[in-house]
């Protein structure tokens, strides 16, 4: 049989499904999560506009690690809206123990993702630091979305050398 | 920095172990990849082999019989659209998909785009702005089909997965995903 069709259009998919914490454990083995800082804070004009609220309302702030045996593998930061967070799962985002990913999963969330952008960037002295390298980081930003309002904003970031092929 | 913090608890990464310890086999990366991504398969696809093509095997409305009705959540009877498709790069066929969706929980939108054999369903959830919970049930190694024999000209077994997407809290479509053992190994 001879297959024909149109090529699959994927230059506007900005969907994504899945969190990289579970693509990570299951490539790599058991991964653990190590919060870096995660406290409520008032939006500024800056944050208000990822998670598309006024400025001076609160959202939570998480700063994690994702590592393998002490070796980190993904920074990610996220903010969350908390009142647009299923009510059931807020005190579980306050108490950061669980991935965010893990957390959409355990309350059975229906949500879309969408990547706002993937791009390459100097790190700042925090990646830095916490990776013990100066090279260039690949980073992507994404927001997840339930009942059609931004409930979580996250970058994830990592040294671009990770992960290739020859790791 | 010491990096601590609990260990994360992760069903489809033992699913996978076990059945490598089943097979006494080693999943690649990418096999790995395919099996726990969220979601379509197409776009995973195209990301990593450039530009996929979607050929429509069959497509119709059919009554649901007792397994799709126990699958969909819904009666035996009510109609659902069955869709068969090979992903391919060109002519290279990737992997199989049969995907039953029940039109009852579907918008004239979703039903009109069903009909756009271009379309694939990861696309018109994604051009609906569906939101959607998924989950896999199902991660198998099986012996072939005689169609998956024709198709993929082989009889070695198929590394196949199912899972359903829900909205609404509705499960709204079934699909299973299938590709000869020795794809994807690099």
């Amino acid at each position: 049989m001879k297959f024909e069709g149109k090529i699959v259009e994927n230059k506007l998919n900005k969907r994504v499904e899945g969190s990289i914490t579970a693509i990570l454990d299951v490539l790599y083995g058991k991964v653990s999560i190590f919060t870096l800082s995660r406290h409520f804070e008032k939006a500024n004009q800056d944050t208000s506009e990822l998670v598309d609220i006024d400025e001076g309302e609160e959202i939570n702030y998480r700063e994690v690690i994702i590592h393998r045996r002490g070796q980190p593998l993904i920074y990610a930061l996220s903010l969350i809206v908390l009142d647009r967070c299923k009510e059931e799962a807020r005190q579980d985002i306050i108490d950061g123990e669980i991935p965010l990913g893990k957390l959409l999963k355990k309350y059975k969330v229906e949500s879309r993702r969408e990547i706002q952008h993937i791009y390459i960037e100097k790190p700042n002295a925090t990646l830095k630091e916490l990776f013990k390298t100066s090279e260039d980081f690949i980073s992507r930003n994404y927001v997840v979305i339930e009942n059609e309002e931004v409930t979580l904003w996250t970058k994830e970031s990592f040294p671009i050398s990770y992960f290739s092929d020859k790791m | 920095m010491k990096f601590q913090g609990t260990i994360i608890k992760n069903e489809v990464r033992e699913k996978i172990s076990k059945l490598e310890e089943e097979y006494n086999t080693t999943f690649s990366t990418t096999q790995k990849l395919l099996l726990c991504e969220r979601g379509p398969i197409t776009t995973i696809l195209d990301v990593l082999y450039g530009e996929v093509s979607l050929f429509m095997l069959d497509q119709h409305i059919e009554k649901s019989n007792e397994k799709t009705s126990k699958i969909l959540n819904i009666n035996p009877g009510d109609d659902i659209d069955y869709r068969e498709v090979i992903v391919h790069k060109s002519g290279r066929p990737l992997v199989h998909v049969v995907s039953c969706i029940p039109l009852s929980r579907c918008s004239d939108e979703v039903i009109d785009d069903l009909m756009q054999e271009q379309l694939t369903t990861g696309k018109i959830i994604e051009k609906n702005d569906m939101e959607t919970y998924i989950r896999i049930n199902k991660i198998s190694i099986e012996k072939p089909t005689a169609t998956m024999e024709e198709l993929f000209k082989t009889n070695q077994h198929m590394l196949s997965r199912e899972y359903v997407m829900t909205h609404n809290k509705e499960v709204v479509i079934w699909t299973k995903e299938s590709c000869p053992l020795s794809y994807f190994k690099v």
